[in-house]
């Protein structure tokens, strides 16, 4: 009983790190720029075939594969808001956007499937881990490859908040989130806090891919269950709220874990969405949310 | 230093400056005032960039900013306080300061929020607590420090003493006067009327998004005219 608990407990934590990449980022765009990203799914899958490319096509060590899926996914992150977003944003002039910013994002998505279908085919392709070896803990043992997303998650995750709380960027983007007018009159850029949220947010899940390239197949809609479930933790954390996601993140994946000691595991999954339709009818700003925000 | 020329401004298709100009010479104070509706802050937020005028021209040192960001005018020397002094609540006091100097050096900006902390030792003992903690008055006037840290040449202020205490008012009223007597050119739309015929050194009325008057407060308080409609004065009180 207790080998099976702490086992439920790592394969939960390790899972929690995926969810808290990916989560995060999709909760801070949304905190920043008032978007809900419904693409961020396909820019975990483009991490995957970055990884891939690099690691099975150039034969490029692991770690290699994970940089360039970090650099590329970011830079395509730098792109969305002024390919994408500002010029929507200057078409409605100051007329609130409604649905369009979702509706925006999700032609993105489906545009972004289906180029990975044309370009790379609807097969599932396997990327060799990045670390191999397996630590035996006694009661249970966990694969390097899991530490290491773990490892990569909780590292990632602490630069990201250190960045929002002590670096003047990081500060400028808490300021956006809080009141954009007010951090435009002090000198707050607008359009570059929002490409370099945009970035950072979707490099998260991009670097999340290819982690999870050697664990999950990679195939084009391999990010999308996750995307519909990281609205699940974004809702529970309070949305706009990255503290609040990455706390979410681990409460969502712990319980998914655990459940299966004492129900069928085909019901793990509806746990996420049970939660999320409960808080919004109970509490629609979330755990750690109040009302009125964001 | 500021000069708007028949400037035309709105919200969407809402036109709410019909044509109004202003001038706002190096280190005097100016004051807008008008019924409400007028198009006072519509005026102001079209001056600091965050609507771009229909028409006219926006001046600044005789070059037009007419569609700048704020933040482009922000490096050109000028700072905006909004009417609810625009402070990040949820931050703590240092961080507000620490991103009033976000256009500056690391060092100046250091140097800067130590003469904010001594000039305002309250700000220091609460430097860690968040800003919505403070009260009104304190707020108002950490906006108004917080906007002095990048030492700007012209500050704009959306009504700076709405909604305060009369103690508070006069406090701000001290502050500005004193940082006008170093330098600073301020154009600052007021509903309270007596404060801002007390500074200014002239003063535009608006009615219906375009000029009504414009002189000094002296002219202002002769004109029969311009009190009772606008001031809310009957004939022979003033």
């Amino acid at each position: 009983m207790l080998e099976s608990l702490l086992e439920f407990l790592i394969q939960g934590l390790v899972l929690g790190g995926l969810y808290a990449l990916f989560a995060v980022g999709l909760s801070l765009i949304f905190g920043v720029l008032d978007v809900i990203n419904v693409a961020h799914g396909e820019f975990f899958a483009i991490g995957g075939y970055l990884a891939f490319a690099a690691v099975v096509l150039l034969h490029l060590p692991g770690a290699l594969g994970v940089l360039g899926a970090a650099a590329g996914t970011f830079l395509l992150g730098l792109a969305v808001y002024p390919l994408l977003i500002a010029p929507l944003k200057r078409r409605l002039g100051g007329r609130p956007p409604g649905p369009l910013y979702l509706v925006l994002t999700l032609g993105l998505s489906t545009f972004l499937q289906s180029s990975l279908l044309a370009i790379a085919g609807g097969d599932y392709l396997r990327v060799p881990p990045q670390v191999s070896g397996i630590l035996d803990l006694g009661v249970t043992a966990v694969s390097h490859q899991r530490l290491l997303v773990l490892g990569v998650a909780a590292g990632l995750l602490a630069a990201l908040f250190a960045f929002l709380r002590w670096h003047p960027q990081g500060l400028a983007v808490r300021a956006v989130a809080l009141n954009p007018d007010a951090a435009q009159a002090m000198g707050v850029n607008l359009p570059r806090i929002f490409a370099l949220t945009l970035g950072l947010g979707i490099a998260l899940a991009g670097i999340g891919g290819a982690l999870m390239a050697p664990l999950f197949n990679v195939y084009p809609a391999v990010g999308f269950p996750l995307t519909i479930k990281a609205f699940a933790i974004t809702i529970l954390g309070g949305m706009g709220n990255p503290a609040g996601a990455l706390a979410a993140s681990f409460l969502i994946s712990v319980a998914e874990s655990l459940s299966v000691m004492v129900m069928p595991s085909q019901w793990q999954n509806l746990i996420a969405f049970a939660v999320m339709i409960g808080m919004l009818l109970v509490r629609p700003y979330g755990l750690f949310g109040r009302p009125g925000a964001r | 230093m500021l000069a708007l020329d028949s400037v035309r401004s709105g919200y969407g298709k809402l036109e709410i400056v019909q044509s109004a100009s202003l001038s706002v010479p190096d280190g005097s104070i100016v004051g807008i005032i008008g019924p409400n509706g007028a198009g006072k802050s519509t005026l102001l937020k079209t001056a600091f960039g965050y609507l771009t005028p229909w028409a006219g021209r926006v001046m600044l040192d005789g070059r037009d900013i007419a569609g700048r960001r704020p933040d482009e005018i922000v490096r050109r020397g000028v700072g905006y306080l909004s009417q609810a002094g625009g402070l990040f609540a949820e931050m703590t006091v240092h961080d507000n300061l620490v991103l009033g100097g976000y256009t500056i050096s690391r060092a100046d900006k250091r140097r800067a929020i130590d003469e904010v902390y001594a000039r305002f030792p309250l700000f220091r003992e609460r430097r860690r607590q968040v800003a919505g903690a403070l009260s009104g008055g304190e707020q108002r006037l950490l906006a108004i420090a917080r906007a002095l840290i990048v030492k700007p040449r012209l500050l704009l202020l959306d009504e700076p003493s709405a909604a305060l205490a009369p103690r508070f008012i006069d406090l701000i009223y001290a502050t500005l006067q004193r940082l006008n007597r170093d330098g600073l050119a301020l154009l600052i739309v007021e509903q309270n009327v007596e404060a801002i015929l007390t500074v200014a050194h002239r003063v535009f009325v608006l009615d219906l998004g375009r000029n009504a008057f414009d002189g000094t407060p002296a002219e202002l308080r002769g004109s029969d005219r311009i009190r009772r409609l606008y001031l809310g004065e009957d004939e022979g009180q003033a």
